[in-house]
C-alpha cells in the first residue's frame, strides 16, 4: 500500500514536472514571471504523511524542477517553504471534527472554496520565496511583493483548472 | 549542552527546513557566480537531450515567425548583392541597380486567358509600373497596375505578356509568351533552329530585359520542334514557377529601367 502510493505519487510528480519544464516554462508573464505549477503536488500529498518526509520529497523534487528550468535552485527553496508551512496552512482550515483520516485534502473533500484558499495560500508562499530569492533583496520588497501576486494568481488558476480536471476522482 | 541537544530534538522539522533552505540559498548564490558548479543547469546531457528532443516538436510553432524572418533576411541579402551594383568611373561611385520588396499574392487567376496576380504592396511600398514580380527565384510576371497600397501584375499565364528570354547554356535569346492552353506551359519563340538544344536546357530571363534581373529562371524546356518555314524553333517550357501555389513573391525595381527606356525612345525618334 505504501509503494503503491509512493509510485502514484511519483508518477503525479513527473507529469507535474512535465507539464512545467515543456509548457508553463515557455509562457512569459512578464520579466521572471511564470506559472508554477508543482505546489499541487503537495497539496494533494496525504495528510498522514510524516512532515519530514514531505520536506524532503519536496526539496528533492524542487532539485529535479530547477535541474531542468535554469532556475538556479529558487524553486528548491520555494517549495522546501511551502512544505514547511503545509502543516500550519492546512491546520488553519481544519475542519471542526478534524480531518478524516484516508481521505486527500482535495476539492471534493474539503469543498472548492476551501480548497482554493489553500492553494492561494501555499502559492503564495511559494511565489512569495521563489521571487525572494530571485531578487534577494528587502529594498526591492514592492517588486517582489507585485510579482508574487500576479503569478499567484495566474499560477492559483491554472492549479484548480488541472486539480479538478485531472484528480476528479480521488 | 544537554539543553541544547534537547531543543534540536524537539525542533528537528524547522532545522531541518533551515538547513535545506541554507542549502537551496547557497546553490542559488553560487550558482548565480559561477554558473555550472552545481551542474544545476541545462547544458548537461540528460537536460540537452530532453529539450532537443522536444524542440525537434516544438520548433515547428515558430515556422511561420522564423519565416518571415528569413524572407526579411533574404530580401536584406538580395537589395546588398554585388550584382546589384555597378561602378561608376565619372561619379567616383557605386550604383544601385536593382532594390527588392517582399510582398504576398492575395488574388490570383490561371483560368483565364489574360491573368492577373493581386499583390499586398502598393506605391506607398514603393511599388511601381513596370517592376517584375519573382517567386523564389523564378519569374512571375510584371506589375501593371499600382494604387496606394495594393498592385496587379500581368501573369506570364496572360497572352499579353512577352518576357525577354534566353537559353541559360547557349545565352540564344527569344521571347515567352503564353498561349493560352496549359498553365504549366508557355513556349519560347525566335531561337534560330541551327543551334542544338536539348530536353531540360533551363531558359532564364536575358539581360535585355529592363523588367526582370538577368538570370532569374523562367522554366525548362520541355518538347521542341523545328519550323521548316521560317529556320526557327517552335519550344514548349515547362514553367519553373507553380502559378497555382505562388504565395510568397518579391518586387525587382530596376533602378535604371526609366533611364534605359528613354534614353532607347530619344534614339528610335531621331532616327525615324
Amino acid at each position: 500500500m505504501e509503494l503503491q502510493l509512493s509510485i502514484k505519487y511519483f508518477i503525479y510528480g513527473l507529469l507535474l514536472l512535465l507539464l512545467q519544464i515543456l509548457l508553463f516554462n515557455h509562457i512569459p508573464l512578464g520579466t521572471g514571471m511564470i506559472i508554477s505549477v508543482p505546489v499541487l503536488l503537495l497539496l494533494l500529498l496525504p495528510l498522514e504523511v510524516n512532515k519530514i518526509t514531505v520536506l524532503l520529497s519536496a526539496f528533492f523534487f524542487g532539485l529535479i524542477l530547477d535541474f531542468f528550468s535554469d532556475s538556479l535552485a529558487l524553486n528548491t527553496a520555494a517549495l522546501t517553504a511551502v512544505a514547511y508551512f503545509r502543516p500550519l496552512i492546512f491546520k488553519i482550515f481544519e475542519p471542526s471534527r478534524g480531518y478524516e483520516s484516508g481521505k486527500l485534502p482535495s476539492a471534493f473533500y474539503l469543498g472548492l472554496g476551501k480548497f482554493i484558499l489553500i492553494s492561494l495560500m501555499a502559492t503564495f508562499i511559494f511565489e512569495l520565496f521563489y521571487h525572494f530569492f530571485d531578487l534577494f533583496s528587502f529594498k526591492k520588497f514592492l517588486i517582489i511583493f507585485y510579482k508574487s501576486v500576479l503569478t499567484t494568481i495566474f499560477s492559483t488558476s491554472i492549479i484548480i483548472i488541472l486539480h479538478v480536471l485531472f484528480f476528479r476522482n480521488k | 549542552m544537554n539543553n541544547f541537544w534537547e531543543y534540536i530534538r524537539k525542533n528537528n522539522f524547522g532545522l531541518l527546513f533551515l538547513f535545506l533552505e541554507v542549502i537551496a540559498v547557497t546553490i542559488t548564490s553560487v550558482e548565480r557566480q559561477r554558473p555550472k558548479l552545481f551542474f544545476l543547469n541545462s547544458s548537461n546531457f540528460v537536460v540537452s537531450s530532453v529539450y532537443s528532443l522536444y524542440y525537434s516538436f516544438y520548433s515547428y510553432v515558430g515556422l511561420k515567425k522564423d519565416n518571415e524572418m528569413f524572407v526579411e533576411e533574404i530580401i536584406n541579402l538580395k537589395n546588398n548583392c554585388p550584382k546589384n551594383f555597378r561602378y561608376v568611373p565619372e561619379d567616383r561611385d557605386t550604383i544601385k541597380k536593382y532594390a527588392y520588396i517582399e510582398a504576398h499574392v492575395i488574388n490570383n487567376t490561371i483560368d483565364k486567358q489574360n491573368n492577373f496576380l493581386t499583390i499586398d504592396k502598393g506605391r506607398k511600398d514603393g511599388v511601381r509600373e513596370g517592376d517584375a514580380v519573382i517567386s523564389y527565384g523564378n519569374a512571375v510576371g510584371v506589375v501593371v497596375n499600382v494604387s496606394n497600397h495594393y498592385a496587379v501584375a500581368l501573369s506570364l499565364l496572360n497572352t499579353m505578356s512577352g518576357v525577354s528570354a534566353e537559353v541559360k547554356r547557349t545565352k540564344h535569346w527569344g521571347s515567352v509568351i503564353w498561349d493560352g492552353k496549359n498553365y504549366n506551359y508557355a513556349l519560347l519563340e525566335g531561337i534560330p533552329n541551327h543551334i542544338k538544344l536539348y530536353k531540360n536546357d533551363t531558359i532564364v530571363t536575358s539581360s535585355y530585359s529592363t523588367i526582370f534581373p538577368e538570370g532569374i529562371t523562367i522554366g525548362y524546356i520541355d518538347t521542341l520542334w523545328k519550323n521548316n518555314e521560317d529556320n526557327f524553333y517552335t519550344i514548349k517550357i515547362r514553367l519553373a514557377t507553380d502559378f497555382k501555389s505562388v504565395k510568397y513573391v518579391l518586387i525587382v525595381k530596376n533602378l535604371h529601367g526609366r533611364e534605359i527606356k528613354d534614353i532607347e525612345t530619344q534614339t528610335e525618334e531621331i532616327y525615324e
